[in-house]
């Protein structure tokens, strides 16, 4: 069977639905090539025209209303497409649930150090891993643990001028969260402090070896201080400054030459040590 | 009709016809027969049914392609008619309302019979094939009718066989004129290609 093109198919189509025998030779000489082809489609079109059934008038039944002719039918698939689409969306998100619940794990804590757990430090978050249902299981990032710093050991910044010692041994507890004791026969000067980037148990020693005292932690968190004294040591001369403030001087002795201050002089035991003193 | 000059050729002179092939002078008859019947004159529905009976017979035969089914289906299809009389608007010719009517009636009964008939038994299916006329006058259309769906049966028949014009042809199946056009061309060719081949005895 040739092929043929489609504005020659389309114009034996239309001669054969309407073409008049002038028409129809003027299509063979000028397609002499399709001209079986149009005659091939002439007689089937012919053919199927007649076709036709023709009941005879006489043959005709007479019209008999019918019972029962329903006018439309029940049709089952669509009760059966809706039950099927509830059915796979209930089971869809059923799967979904569960899966999303089997996903979330809770991973344990790992096992704290044990100088943590003695310095109370909470445990690290713990990572939860979340699967959306249709994205990859995305893991958030693991917190780094956190470290808790105590108050004492954290650095401060403590300037103060013209006070008391116990004042400022009592602002440096303030500052540290723990309690002080003060250790009677303790002397008072008027000092200035000024420390920056440093703890408290720092202060404390440095003040410590200024004015001649020991602190000591109880462990309880509260610092007892015992002042040292050597009566070998001449005390340390206050030397009021032009601010009103008392310094220890280089001969140890002060105005009212009472303490004798050997300032890097301490108890041979001293006790242990504040642990934070293991920082310098 | 004078052929076209060979340069302006047409992309798509699909289908031809002229949309007004069928000027029916019975239209103003058809809608007095209605009003009778409405009116209470049960003899104006016998003579509709007297006017239109082979048309519809042969679309419910074409679609069908069962004498007997055809029969019935005619039945049918008048039946739905008489009880839903009151609901033709008037606004189309009742010649359509009635082939539109007929085309789905008789396209839903193929569909019926086409699963109804995967499941017959096979002495049954003998008796069937061997009617004591044959159905078709011409077997080679027959044959190529038989390949066809219903839906394009049902467009064949109603352009050779009642001789529809394009636009009662969209009516009747309820698209527009450009829908049926082109559902007619494919319908056609589907013929054309199934009519050849078979061969000729």
């Amino acid at each position: 069977m040739k092929r043929v093109p489609r504005e020659i198919e389309g114009l034996i189509w239309r001669l054969t639905e309407e073409g008049t025998p002038a028409a129809l030779d003027q299509f063979r000489a000028r397609y002499p090539d399709y001209s079986d082809i149009l005659d091939q489609r002439l007689d089937m079109v012919k053919r199927l025209k007649k076709s036709v059934p023709a009941p005879k008038p006489e043959a005709r039944p007479r019209f008999r209303p019918q019972p029962r002719v329903v006018e439309r039918e029940f049709r089952w698939s669509l009760p059966v497409v809706v039950l099927a689409f509830a059915a796979i969306s209930v089971a869809a998100y059923t799967a979904i649930t569960a899966k999303s619940a089997a996903v979330k794990v809770e991973q344990k804590p790992p096992q704290a150090a044990p100088k943590q757990l003695a310095q109370g430090f909470p445990p690290p978050a713990e990572p939860v891993v979340t699967k959306q249902p249709d994205q990859p299981i995305k893991e958030s990032p693991t917190p780094e643990p956190v470290t808790e710093i105590p108050a004492y050991l954290q650095p401060q910044t403590l300037a103060i001028r013209g006070a008391k010692l116990s004042s400022v041994l009592q602002a440096v507890a303030g500052q540290g969260k723990f309690g002080i004791t003060i250790g009677p026969g303790m002397a008072d000067p008027t000092i200035s402090v000024d420390y920056q980037g440093v703890n408290s148990i720092q202060i404390l020693e440095d003040l410590g070896r200024q004015y001649a005292f020991t602190p000591f932690d109880q462990g309880d968190g509260s610092v007892v201080i015992i002042p040292a004294r050597d009566p070998n040591v001449k005390v340390p001369t206050e030397k009021v400054n032009e601010n009103g403030e008392t310094k220890p001087s280089a001969s140890g002795t002060t105005e009212d030459g009472s303490v004798t201050i050997q300032p890097h002089k301490v108890p041979a035991n001293p006790g242990v040590p504040i642990k934070s003193g293991e920082n310098r | 009709m004078t052929l076209p000059e060979p340069k302006t050729s047409e992309n798509v002179p699909v289908v031809s016809a002229t949309l007004d092939r069928t000027k029916s002078p019975s239209f103003d008859e058809d809608i007095l027969l209605v009003d009778r019947f409405l009116a209470g004159d049960q003899s104006a529905f016998e003579q509709l049914y007297a006017r239109y009976h082979d048309k519809v017979f042969a679309i419910s035969r074409g679609v069908l392609l069962d004498q007997e089914e055809a029969a019935d289906a005619v039945q049918e299809i008048f039946t739905l008619v008489l009880r839903n009389l009151a609901r033709f608007d008037k606004r189309s010719r009742f010649s359509t309302w009635l082939f539109r009517v007929a085309v789905n009636r008789s396209i839903q009964q193929a569909r019926r019979a086409r699963f109804k008939y995967k499941h017959v038994e096979l002495t049954e299916a003998n008796d069937r094939v061997q009617p004591e006329e044959p159905e078709y006058a011409d077997p080679k259309v027959h044959a190529a009718m038989v390949k066809l769906s219903p839906n394009d049966r049902a467009l064949l028949v109603l352009f050779y066989w009642d001789e529809l014009s394009l636009n009662e042809i969209a009516e009747s199946l309820a698209c527009n004129v450009n829908a049926a056009k082109t559902r007619l061309y494919r319908a056609r060719e589907r013929f054309r290609s199934f009519y050849e081949e078979v061969p000729d005895e």
